[in-house]
């Protein structure tokens, strides 16, 4: 377990599905670990972001999310959710070379036209490199992000969209000319509070 | 759109707003410190202030429609009310709140980072506005317009986390004439705190004697009270 987050007490407290909708899990993968425990998290630590591929009818189309998917009848766990579509788009096995060392918050979308939907952030550390590719039709890219993007303010940025036409403001994480917010950022900013992460000016 | 039968089904829903807390307790802050205070916060902002004491506040919440939170409101039975956040002017139906809590006849204070537009506020509510000073990361989001809008009962309020935040807020306090705007009353105060972990409290105390800048200095007060990390106070 990585101080600050939330242990996963395993399939039995699993929640339910919201109502009309569905469960879903995500992966935060973080790599290039020191041996020790205490010292999970180093500044050349990595996390793994993809780049959803284009699609009409995927309403987070072509936007940067973490690798991860709905929940599966044949799924035993939300965290096998998390495990196999990790697997599934980017060839990386986390049962294998993947550490749980908790999880985050559970996330649902705020805009009233998305899908009802949970989603369950896992959270895992890598003890060795692990190669990770565009393995799936869903996937147009995979990003090996510095940590360091989430430490400091440098990389904080506000992504600006127009709905019901006024222009809303949200924050946003830049990585490499790539924007990513919304859920995404909603969960990596909560696992950057509870890492005790606050910035530099 | 109800799968089973292809009839479509419109649901009214009241106004709803994403609450993180709302509690009773002493205001901290502002020309209302020492006040009991209702404190409503709002959950999310748009912004990442470096020093930012509320950043439980981004995230989760629960969804309470305006009804309910005008009866807890009640039910605590405070004449002062701070609507607060997080930023709690990204939310439309703030904006609804304050007015309905002014109509009530409540006291109501609204507090902003000054990112958002303050024109739609109520007219009795009393804005205490942030201006963002560099070490905060956030100085682009001031919205300068606002500062025309803000009146008699409004407050601006600088956090300085170091000398060149001082410096820039002097700056911006003399060029601005905001000492002229308290002095014939189109602005209720201008208020200088200092990060809490950050600023060394007499050295800012210092600089403000020493330039004779008419402001107030100020403190969290709750902070001093409480434990400076507590929720709820």
């Amino acid at each position: 377990m990585l101080p600050g987050l939330l242990p996963y007490e395993g399939p039995g407290h699993d929640p339910d599905p919201p109502q009309g909708g569905f469960l879903a899990a995500v992966s935060l993968i973080l790599t290039r670990i020191p041996g020790q425990d205490g010292d999970v998290v180093g500044s050349d630590s990595r996390f793994l972001l993809i780049r959803r591929a284009r699609h009409d009818r995927d309403p987070w189309s072509g936007q940067m999310a973490l690798p991860g998917g709905r929940r599966d009848p044949t799924d035993t766990s939300l965290l096998a959710t998390a495990i196999r579509e990790t697997r599934e788009e980017t060839r990386v096995d986390l049962g294998a070379a993947g550490r749980l060392v908790g999880r985050l918050s559970t996330v649902t979308p705020r805009t009233p036209h998305l899908p009802a939907l949970s989603v369950i952030p896992f959270v895992f550390t890598l003890s060795v490199p692990v190669a990770a590719t565009a393995a799936s039709a869903e996937v147009a890219e995979v990003v090996w992000a510095p940590v360091t993007l989430l430490q400091g303010s440098q990389a904080r940025i506000t992504h600006y969209l127009p709905m019901e036409g006024v222009r809303l403001a949200f924050p946003a994480l830049d990585v490499d000319g790539r924007t990513v917010w919304g859920l995404t950022h909603r969960i990596l900013d909560d696992f950057r509070i509870r890492m005790g992460w606050r910035g530099a000016p | 759109m109800d799968e089973g039968t292809g009839t479509a089904t419109v649901t009214v829903t009241a106004p709803f707003l994403r609450i993180t807390e709302i509690f009773h307790s002493i205001q901290g802050e502002s020309t209302w410190v020492g006040a009991p205070c209702t404190f409503v916060r709002l959950t999310g902002c748009p912004l990442r202030c470096v020093w930012c004491d509320t950043e439980y506040s981004f995230h989760g919440g629960d969804r309470m429609s305006l009804d309910e939170i005008l009866a807890e409101v009640r039910r605590i039975g405070c004449p002062v009310v701070e609507i607060t956040g997080g930023e709690p002017l990204i939310h439309r139906h703030a904006f609804t709140l304050a007015q309905r809590l002014v109509e009530e006849g409540y006291t109501v204070l609204v507090e902003t980072s000054g990112s958002e537009d303050v024109t739609p506020l109520d007219e009795g509510v009393h804005v205490i506005m942030d201006l963002k000073c560099p070490g905060s990361g956030e100085m682009a989001r001031n919205r300068w317009e606002n500062l025309d809008v803000l009146d008699h009962r409004d407050e601006v309020k600088f956090v300085v986390a170091d000398r060149t935040d001082y410096e820039w807020a002097r700056s911006v306090i003399r060029d601005r004439g905001l000492e002229d705007r308290v002095r014939d009353g189109s602005l209720r105060a201008i208020l200088l705190s200092p990060v809490w972990d950050g600023q060394d409290r007499r050295a800012l105390a210092e600089w403000i004697l020493e330039d004779g800048l008419q402001v107030r200095f100020q403190t969290q007060l709750h902070k001093h009270i409480w434990d400076p990390g507590a929720r709820g106070v």
